[in-house]
C-alpha cells in the first residue's frame, strides 16, 4: 500500500505549461466580474432587526400622517366649500352665456320687425297677399257648405 | 498577504489579488482536471473555465469556514461534468499517453518515472468518481481530510473509509495491469 501511495505522490510533478498559465490568467483577469444580485442581506441576523425597525417606523409615520386627514374627502368642510365655490362660478358662466345668446336673438327679431326691406314683413306685400286670399263667390258658398257639414 | 485578505480584495474586483489566488491554485486544479478529462488540451480548457467562473462569481463567494480551495474544487467538479455533457465523444486516454507524460518537467531525462505516473493515472481512472476525487485530493494535491470533507460534503470518517477502499481497489487494478504487461512481454 505504501508503494502505491509513493506512486500517487509522484503525480504531484505534473504541472501546467507556463505559456498556458500566463495566457489563461491574463484572459480571465480581462473579464469583468458579475454583479452580485442577492437578497441574502435581508435575512442576515445583523440586518433583520434594522430592516424590521425601519419598516415599523415607515408604517407608523404613514399611519400618523394619514390620521390627520379625515377618512372621507366628502365630509371635509373645506373641500365642500371649495366644490360649492366652483359650482357657483360655473353657473354664473352659464347664465352669462345664455344672456348673450338671448340678447342676440331679441336684437335680431327687433331688427327684422323694424326693417321694411325684409320681404315677408313688408305691409304692402301682406296686404296683397290678404287680397289674394279673398275667395270668389262660388268658392264662398262651397266654403259655407263645408263648414256646415263639418261643424 | 494572507489568503483571506486576497479573497476580500478579489471580491472587491481587484484583479491582481485574484491573479495571486490563480497562481496558487491553478496547478492543483489542473492536475485534478487532467486526471478526469484525460487530455492536456481538455485539461487546459476546463481549468481556464474553472477560474473564469470563479473570477466572475467572486462577489457571490461567502467564507463559511471552509478553505477557498474547496470552493474551487466544487467548481472544477461541475465544470468537468459540463465538459462531458458537451463533448460526449471524448478521446480515450489510453490512446494519448505521451500527451500527459510531456507535462512532467525533465521527462526526457526520466522516462521511467513518466511511465510510472501514466500507469497510475490510467489505473485511477478505473476507480469510481468519489474514490478518484479522494485519492487525487489527498495524495496528488495534498489536501487534508478536513479540506476533502468540506469539498465533497462528506464527514471526515467517510473520507477515511473511501480513501482506504479506493487504495485497495487501486492496488488490485495496478497488480492486474502489471500482470497483463508481464504476460504481454513474455509473449
Amino acid at each position: 500500500m505504501r508503494e502505491i501511495i509513493t506512486q500517487l505522490t509522484k503525480c504531484k510533478e505534473i504541472t501546467p505549461r507556463a505559456g498556458f498559465m500566463n495566457v489563461s490568467r491574463r484572459e480571465i483577469l480581462r473579464e469583468r466580474q458579475d454583479m452580485a444580485l442577492s437578497f441574502d442581506i435581508f435575512f442576515r441576523p445583523l440586518y433583520v432587526g434594522g430592516f424590521a425597525a425601519l419598516l415599523l417606523m415607515l408604517t407608523l409615520s404613514y399611519a400618523l400622517f394619514s390620521a390627520t386627514k379625515p377618512a372621507y374627502a366628502s365630509l371635509d368642510i373645506q373641500n365642500i366649500q371649495h366644490e360649492l365655490d366652483e359650482l357657483t362660478i360655473s353657473i354664473k358662466l352659464e347664465e352669462i352665456a345664455y344672456g348673450e345668446s338671448a340678447a342676440k336673438t331679441v336684437a335680431s327679431a327687433l331688427r327684422e320687425i323694424t326693417d321694411d326691406k325684409i320681404r315677408h314683413l313688408n305691409p304692402r306685400l301682406l296686404e296683397n297677399e290678404e287680397r289674394s286670399f279673398e275667395l270668389p263667390e262660388e268658392d264662398k258658398q262651397i266654403e259655407e257648405l263645408l263648414n256646415t257639414v263639418i261643424f | 498577504m494572507k489568503e483571506s485578505e486576497l479573497i476580500l480584495q478579489a471580491k472587491k474586483g481587484e484583479a491582481e489579488a485574484f491573479g495571486t489566488l490563480y497562481d496558487t491554485y491553478a496547478p492543483a486544479i489542473y492536475r485534478f482536471v487532467l486526471f478526469k478529462v484525460g487530455t492536456k488540451s481538455d485539461a487546459e480548457d476546463v481549468t481556464h473555465q474553472v477560474f473564469l467562473k470563479a473570477w466572475k462569481s467572486m462577489k457571490k463567494y461567502r467564507d463559511e469556514g471552509h478553505p477557498f480551495s474547496s470552493w474551487l474544487y466544487r467548481i472544477a467538479q461541475n465544470t468537468v461534468i459540463d465538459h462531458y455533457r458537451s463533448n460526449r465523444s471524448h478521446a480515450n486516454i489510453d490512446t494519448l499517453p505521451e500527451d500527459t507524460l510531456s507535462e512532467m518537467p525533465g521527462f526526457e531525462e526520466n522516462v521511467d518515472r513518466g511511465l510510472q505516473v501514466e500507469f497510475v493515472r490510467r489505473a485511477i481512472r478505473e476507480l469510481d468518481d468519489t474514490g478518484q476525487n479522494v485519492l487525487l485530493m489527498k495524495f496528488v494535491n495534498d489536501l487534508s481530510n478536513k479540506e476533502i470533507s468540506a469539498t465533497l460534503q462528506k464527514s471526515e470518517g467517510a473520507i477515511r473509509v473511501i480513501q482506504h477502499r479506493a487504495l485497495k481497489q487501486l492496488k488490485t487494478i495496478l497488480e492486474k495491469h502489471a500482470g497483463n504487461n508481464h504476460t504481454t512481454h513474455k509473449v
